[in-house]
């Protein structure tokens, strides 16, 4: 014999429960969520205002994230530049020059920062946490904010916050200094379809 | 008595037994200059008093929950003065706030060497760093270092060889599929303190709660634990040969003396020789060292030789026994027995050596307190005669009566010699110190994982640089560093290590603010258009020395400040250290021979020094036995006439030669430690022939011969005994002196008086 009634209420109970989570991302299921698409590919908008500078310096180009191998930055404009930045290993390529290779033990400071900046574009959120405390918020429309404020040196000494927007994806990178000057990172043009990594790509990413 | 008893509680029941464990203590002090000294002992306290721990797991955060857990059990140890697992944010900003007041005037070598060449390229460098988004340049870090130099320089003095990285700000290393995080501690005293060493057993039980409660493993390095196997293992070598050849000895006096006095008075040689030695070295040196000891505890089977020639002439001669008379009749022989002994550890007194001064203090106090306990209190205390009987000696008289035959005189002797020469053919020397060391397998292995993952090298060479100003050292120290660093570029050197990496020198500080000086001036503008900057470029900062004391003064010099030893003795010395030196194939000895060049440099290399002083000594030993053998000859030659004495001197050189040639035989290399053992078996062999020349008879002989056998197996018990020693010196001393004892003991018997029938 089955309960009918006891059943009914389980299944609203079970219904609440997901409006819940709908109308509040959390920060389990924002990496959950970000780390679903293994390959991501798009273009990329750059702009640094700096007090120092009369207007803020601008560049394009396009990237790929692979969560496994690392990021391919092809900055198109005002030159073109190729980084290739991996698990230890950073390569520069101007046009026209040899490429130079930097490794992690040979130049640790550097690597620090080209550290956490992938965390932060991979939305790897557990590797951000010792180092920042973190405000999630989202307008229950799948637009969200992730707020990360430096809490120790030698990051605090240098940033006062650093926001990461997106919506399906990640959508833009604000990196706020103390004095006020900034670095914006936009997003766009994201591939939809989760086509693995061509045979050069995967070229790019041997040292 | 009295004052017997006050000395002897003050050197041998003090809390801490005075008993010294470092090897160095053996050594000559004064056989290198004083800067060179004074450079090693300040570098090897800092080596030696550091410990290296790696906590290896596959969890960061669990390694970390275990390496709080252990770092705050072991600072409750005591052990450690300092323990550093956590790198703290202030020791984090120090290279920042050391070097940031004086950016102008410092430069990586390589940005030092494109501003000279190709200035106007730092500018495209710094407009492509500050697009690249990965490169981190703040708005900040422009406004105060716009060529962006600063960064490069920090960056080449934190390279490192390990690939440690920062977790929660403790460091770890990524291995495969393992973490190591690494934790540091110094010592709160000197690796050789026996009251550190005690402690570590705490320590064990600490590591393996840690291992149990986390599932992690831990690994640790340091002096510390190799002197405390060495000093735990020659304690039980010790007391093994020292018990051992004890309950020998007891066992054989009851097996032929049947009786209870006897025992009591070969105890009482035994014991006076050896507390007297032991408390007299105390006096004089301070401490005895655990060598002395060790060969010192063998010194019981010489001293009782004296009591087995008065015990077993009272056991021959039963109701007719005189203690006084037979003390005549047995004094010459140990007379000159023992001034024969003395002539060999004399001369090992003369050389300037401690660990052989306290080595014969120890044996000639030794051996007079035995004699001297045989002549004044045997007669006293053994007034009664024997009453049980002489044992069979069938087979003593046999070996005896064979002796009577010509043809044995000649051949045994011969046989013996034709084997020892060939023997000698087979014969190796190494003085290598590393040989006194007892080196256990597992700690090696440790070690050798924990320098892979630390990225320090496995062999290191310590180069020290003498100046006579501050200045002129620093500059020393680039120059030999440019070259060192060449080398290591083309993998002949792993890495190089000088204070002149984190202090340039007042003359490449000067160079290096007029280039960056030339730079603002020239490349200025460029940028300034280029980036469109609100206001110009200016080169603002003023020149202000980096000395090496701002240096050492921030805890950034923690790791590598000790290479700096600053004034000593007039000079200005530091130390470089060069790890893995391989050189290139073409040319073996590239680095060596480039070191050799340099008047100023000198290696500290105390392994090396210290093989030299011993094969130095090796063939001072091997002249001085030459010379106690000749100096013996000339005494017995004045006694007993050159026939005899040439009969007397025979045995026992025959037994020392073949000694040589068995130990070489078992393929063990000859050191110093061999050719003391010869002194030994020449003292202890000439003791044999000389109390069969003293016998006027064939019955007299017999007894002697029991005397000498007796005293060969004691000997031979003790010795034995040394060659189950796990360090290998101590084993081939103990082999040669095994072989040689034994052909002293079969060949004695050539110096009787042959042919004189009761």
């Amino acid at each position: 014999m089955f309960n009918y009634r006891l059943i009914n209420k389980g299944l609203c109970c079970l219904l609440l429960l997901c409006s819940f989570s709908l109308s509040a991302l959390t920060l389990e299921q924002l990496q959950q969520q970000l780390t679903t698409q293994k390959v991501l590919r798009g273009d990329f908008t750059q702009s640094k205002s700096l007090q120092m500078f009369k207007q803020p310096l601008l560049s394009d180009g396009t990237f790929l994230l692979s969560h496994e191998q690392g990021l391919i930055w092809q900055q198109n404009n005002p030159f073109p530049v190729s980084l290739v930045l991996a698990k230890d290993k950073l390569r520069q390529q101007f046009s026209g020059k040899e490429a130079e290779i930097i490794e992690a033990k040979d130049n640790p400071m550097v690597f620090y920062f080209s550290h956490l900046f992938l965390s932060l574009f991979k939305g790897d959120l557990s590797s951000l946490e010792s180092q920042f405390s973190m405000q999630l918020s989202d307008d229950g429309k799948g637009n969200w904010l992730l707020n990360l404020t430096p809490k120790k040196a030698p990051l605090d000494k240098v940033f006062k916050s650093i926001k990461i927007q997106g919506k399906e994806q990640i959508k833009s990178l604000t990196l706020t200094e103390l004095n006020t000057d900034s670095s914006l990172i936009t997003f766009s043009n994201i591939s939809e379809q989760q086509a693995p990594l061509t045979q050069q790509e995967k070229d790019a990413f041997k040292f | 008595m009295f004052c017997a008893g006050l000395l002897i509680q003050q050197t041998v029941m003090q809390d801490k037994l005075p008993i010294e464990t470092n090897i160095l203590a053996l050594l000559p002090k004064d056989q290198q200059d004083k800067v060179a000294q004074q450079a090693f002992e300040q570098i090897a306290d800092n080596i030696n008093n550091r410990v290296v721990f790696l906590i290896k797991g596959k969890d960061k955060d669990n390694l970390v929950k275990a390496a709080s857990y252990f770092n705050d059990a072991l600072t409750a140890i005591g052990l450690f003065a300092h323990v550093e697992s956590k790198i703290s944010e202030n020791q984090q900003q120090a290279w920042g706030s050391l070097y940031f007041p004086y950016r102008a005037q410092l430069l990586s070598e390589q940005d030092k060497s494109n501003l000279a060449q190709a200035p106007d390229e730092r500018v495209t460098h710094v407009i492509e760093q500050i697009y690249n988004p990965f490169s981190g340049v703040s708005g900040g870090e422009l406004k105060s270092d716009p060529f962006l130099l600063f960064r490069d320089f920090l960056s080449a003095r934190n390279t490192s060889d390990g690939h440690f990285s920062l977790y929660q700000n403790y460091l770890l290393s990524q291995v495969g599929d393992d973490l190591y995080l690494i934790i540091q501690a110094d010592l709160a005293g000197d690796a050789f303190d026996s009251r550190l060493q005690s402690l570590l057993p705490q320590l064990q039980i600490l590591e393996a709660d840690v291992e149990q409660l986390f599932h992690v493993k831990l690994l640790h390095t340091g002096s510390l634990f190799y002197a405390a196997h060495g000093a735990e293992s020659a304690k039980s070598e010790i007391s093994t040969i020292g018990v051992g050849s004890l309950i020998g000895i007891i066992l054989l006096l009851l097996f032929v003396y049947r009786s209870s006095l006897p025992l009591m008075l070969a105890l009482l040689s035994i014991g006076c020789g050896l507390l007297v030695a032991f408390v007299t070295t105390v006096l004089v040196f301070g401490k005895v060292h655990l060598f002395s000891l060790v060969f010192g505890a063998s010194l019981i089977g010489v001293s009782i030789d004296y009591a087995f020639h008065y015990l077993t002439e009272r056991l021959a001669e039963q109701n007719k026994w005189d203690p006084d008379f037979a003390l005549k009749q047995i004094f010459n022989a140990i007379s000159l027995g023992l001034v024969t002994s003395l002539i060999g550890y004399l001369g090992l007194l003369i050389a300037p050596f401690p660990g052989l001064q306290q080595l014969s203090l120890f044996s000639i106090v030794g051996l007079l307190s035995a004699y001297l306990t045989v002549v004044l209190c045997y007669p006293a205390l053994a007034r009664s005669p024997s009453k049980t009987k002489l044992p069979n000696l069938r087979l003593l008289t046999a070996w005896l009566a064979l002796w009577q035959h010509k043809s044995l005189r000649v051949a045994l002797p011969s046989v013996l010699i034709i084997f020892a020469f060939i023997g000698l053919t087979k014969i190796t020397f190494n003085d290598d110190i590393r040989q006194l060391q007892t080196m256990p397998e597992d700690l090696k292995a440790q070690e050798h994982t924990i320098k892979d993952i630390t990225g320090v090298g496995n062999n290191q060479r310590l180069l020290l640089v003498k100046a006579n100003s501050e200045e002129l050292l620093l500059q020393r120290l680039e120059q030999l560093s440019a070259q060192f660093n060449e080398w290591k570029t083309q993998g002949f050197i792993k890495s190089v290590q000088s204070v002149s990496q984190f202090v340039p020198s007042l003359k490449t500080q000067q160079e290096n603010y007029q280039l960056v000086e030339t730079l603002y001036q020239q490349q200025g503008e460029s940028l300034s258009n280029k980036l469109n900057l609100t206001e110009a470029i200016e080169f603002k900062q003023s020149f202000k020395p980096l000395l090496v004391s701002d240096y050492l003064m921030s805890p950034v010099s923690e790791p590598l400040g000790f290479l700096w030893l600053g004034d000593i003795s007039g000079y200005y010395a530091s130390v470089i250290i060069l790890s893995d030196v391989t050189n290139p194939a073409t040319d073996p000895q590239l680095v060596a021979h480039y070191i050799e060049q340099q008047a100023d440099v000198q290696v500290l290399d105390k392994a090396a020094e210290i093989s030299a002083i011993f094969s130095h000594y090796r063939l001072f030993i091997g002249e001085m036995l030459l010379a106690v053998y000749f100096l013996i000859g000339l005494l017995l030659a004045w006694h007993y006439g050159v026939k005899k004495a040439c009969k007397v001197m025979t045995p026992p050189l025959i037994a020392g030669v073949a000694a040589l040639a068995i130990t070489a035989v078992f393929a063990i290399p000859i050191t110093i430690f061999n050719l003391l053992a010869l002194l030994l078996v020449l003292g202890i062999g000439i003791d044999y022939t000389l109390f069969f020349a003293e016998q006027k008879n064939t019955i007299n002989s017999e007894n002697t011969f029991l005397a000498i056998t007796l005293s060969a197996i004691t000997t031979v018990l003790s010795f034995g005994l040394l060659a189950l020693s796990e360090t290998q010196a101590i084993y081939g001393f103990g082999v040669t002196v095994l072989t040689g004892i034994i052909i002293a003991w079969l060949l004695a018997p050539l110096a009787m008086n042959k042919g004189t029938k009761k």
